[in-house]
């Protein structure tokens, strides 16, 4: 399985954001309204080709957690 | 659910007007000015026995300024609209009044005074007319203390009083508790009959608790107050609303991303405390700005995330950091104590100076709760453990003092104990709950010592003058 990525996003940014990575093709994204992020399966795209999208505050890979 | 679906709230206005004097004025040239700006005549609180006063008091002038909180109540007389608009224009802050329904959130220097205005009037009150409090048998009560077996965690939080002095009177009713966990088993009999709201974020499993620790860490924050199988109470947010989600396996592993899932979920309910006994391995320095930006706006919308520090440690010898996502600055840490207060020997430590900071300190050793059947009970030890007992004594302080979000978090450090312990290891200190002091009523069947005080009574008696 893939390694997802965590963007968080501006306020009131969510919905350009998200246009602009489908724009990139990247379809399978989750939006989280309420905390202002978006978990997505990047494909073959880098972490600094999302950074450049305006709007965008930080990427990270998803990390595992446990109890 | 997202924010855009949220029921619209329409607010209502009572016609008076609420206007924030600036910063550091006091209240009688506060009362100059906005005479001269305004040609209002208000009047200071100061002016009314106990600062108390009523809407005819307020009808009679054109407002009222409230001495402690710097905060004028303009009335809604006709002629009052255009002076109100030459206050905007100065350095004060105008805005309608709101009605209020219930309880709503206030900041921590509003609630301590409405709080002592209540006191002082309860006092006088009980002076003038007297008091009206419970006769309570000392005997009574103290075998009442004795007879109820709860934890150690819950006694040493005082969920449990053990002086009869004290009691507690919350139960977490009309708050919400998230536990993102590795679910809850629905089947176990403490919980029948109680509505519980579930969730899985783990494809390919449902929020049924294969593993037994969502079970645990459910129990200690919003368990029973008592059960017929339990050997002693171990549940602390009694009544609270319990939401259960699902976000690591029945293999007790899941992905971060599922984890923000979880919270988005629980703020879109709306919860008031999430709690999250997982964490994420950190070697390196830093923390996860992601994260950081979620339950930072998680505290602005008045939800309290509340994480464990994590149990990587081997004292005294090695102490490791504060794990994600428990080391980010707007997520509660809690590190682990036993039963002497001692921290234990595998709760993670604050290393560094700006975040990753323990901040508050639970019960984390030999914790008796609920787990998946068919074993029902177990103690077991860890930062996991120890933090829903933060996460259920947040509810209930909730519940007690309407506070939510940064402030909820700073009335539970605040009132947290002071340990003998570094910082590093148990931030604020030992997490308590909110509890009331019992008012006793103790007969009087004795003339009072002084009936007079211009002129006391000798209780030893006159001396009597020997002659020789």
């Amino acid at each position: 399985m893939k390694t997802k990525w965590l963007i968080s996003v501006k306020d009131d940014a969510m919905d350009a954001v998200s246009a602009e990575l489908r724009a990139l093709k990247i379809d399978n994204l989750e939006k989280l309204d309420s905390i202002g992020v978006i978990v997505i399966v990047p494909g073959d795209h880098k972490i600094a080709d999302i950074k450049k999208i305006d709007g965008v505050l930080n990427v990270e890979e998803e990390r595992d957690v446990s109890i | 659910m997202s924010k855009t679906l949220k029921k619209e709230e329409k607010v209502e206005y009572t016609g008076k007007y609420l206007v924030l004097l600036p910063e550091g004025s006091n209240t009688s040239d506060s009362i100059n000015s906005i005479s001269a700006i305004s040609g209002l005549n208000l009047k200071s609180s100061l002016e009314f026995e106990n600062e108390f006063f009523t809407d005819k008091d307020l009808a009679k002038t054109d407002g009222i300024v409230l001495d402690k909180l710097g905060i004028a109540i303009v009335n809604e007389k006709p002629k009052i609209e255009n002076s109100i608009s030459s206050l905007g224009e100065s350095e004060m802050i105008v805005e309608k009044e709101r009605v209020v329904y219930a309880i709503g959130m206030l900041d921590e220097s509003t609630q301590n005074y409405v709080e002592g205005y209540r006191d002082a009037v309860n006092q006088m009150t009980n002076v003038l007319v007297g008091t009206e409090t419970e006769d309570y048998n000392y005997e009574e009560q103290q075998s009442e203390v004795e007879s109820v077996g709860a934890t150690w965690g819950l006694k040493a939080t005082n969920v449990v009083p053990t002086s009869f002095l004290r009691y507690n009177p919350y139960n977490g009713a009309g708050i919400k508790v998230a536990i993102l966990d590795t679910g809850f088993d629905f089947t176990h009999p403490d919980f029948a009959g109680r509505p519980i709201v579930h969730q899985s974020f783990i494809t390919g499993e449902t929020t049924q608790d294969g593993h037994g620790h969502g079970t645990h860490c459910t129990g200690t924050s919003c368990g029973p107050a008592s059960s017929p199988s339990a050997v002693e109470r171990y549940g602390i947010a009694y009544a609270a609303s319990i939401y259960i989600g699902k976000v690591l396996s029945n293999g007790g592993s899941g992905g971060d991303g599922g984890i923000l899932a979880g919270i988005n979920w629980a703020i879109a309910n709306r919860c008031d405390v999430v709690s999250m006994s997982l964490r994420g391995f950190v070697t390196g320095t830093g923390y996860s700005a992601v994260f950081e930006t979620a339950a930072a706006r998680a505290l602005a919308q008045g939800t309290l995330i509340i994480a464990a520090a994590g149990n990587d440690s081997a004292r005294p010898g090695t102490v490791k950091q504060v794990m994600h996502p428990a080391n980010c600055p707007s997520i509660m840490a809690v590190g682990a104590v036993d039963v002497n207060m001692n921290v234990a020997a595998f709760s993670n430590g604050g290393l560094y100076p700006t975040y990753g900071a323990v901040d508050i300190a639970a019960p984390g050793v030999n914790v008796y709760s609920s787990t998946k059947l068919p074993t029902k009970y177990a103690s077991w030890n860890g930062t996991s453990m120890a933090t829903p007992h933060v996460a259920g004594i947040a509810a209930l302080w909730a519940q007690a003092s309407g506070l939510r979000g940064i402030n909820l978090w700073r009335k539970l450090t605040s009132t947290a104990k002071t340990l003998p312990l570094p910082g590093r290891d148990v931030g604020a200190g030992l997490v308590q709950a909110p509890t009331k002091t019992r008012l006793i009523k103790f007969p009087i069947d004795r003339t009072p010592i002084l009936i007079n005080p211009k002129f006391p009574i000798d209780p030893i008696g006159p001396i009597e003058k020997i002659i020789r």
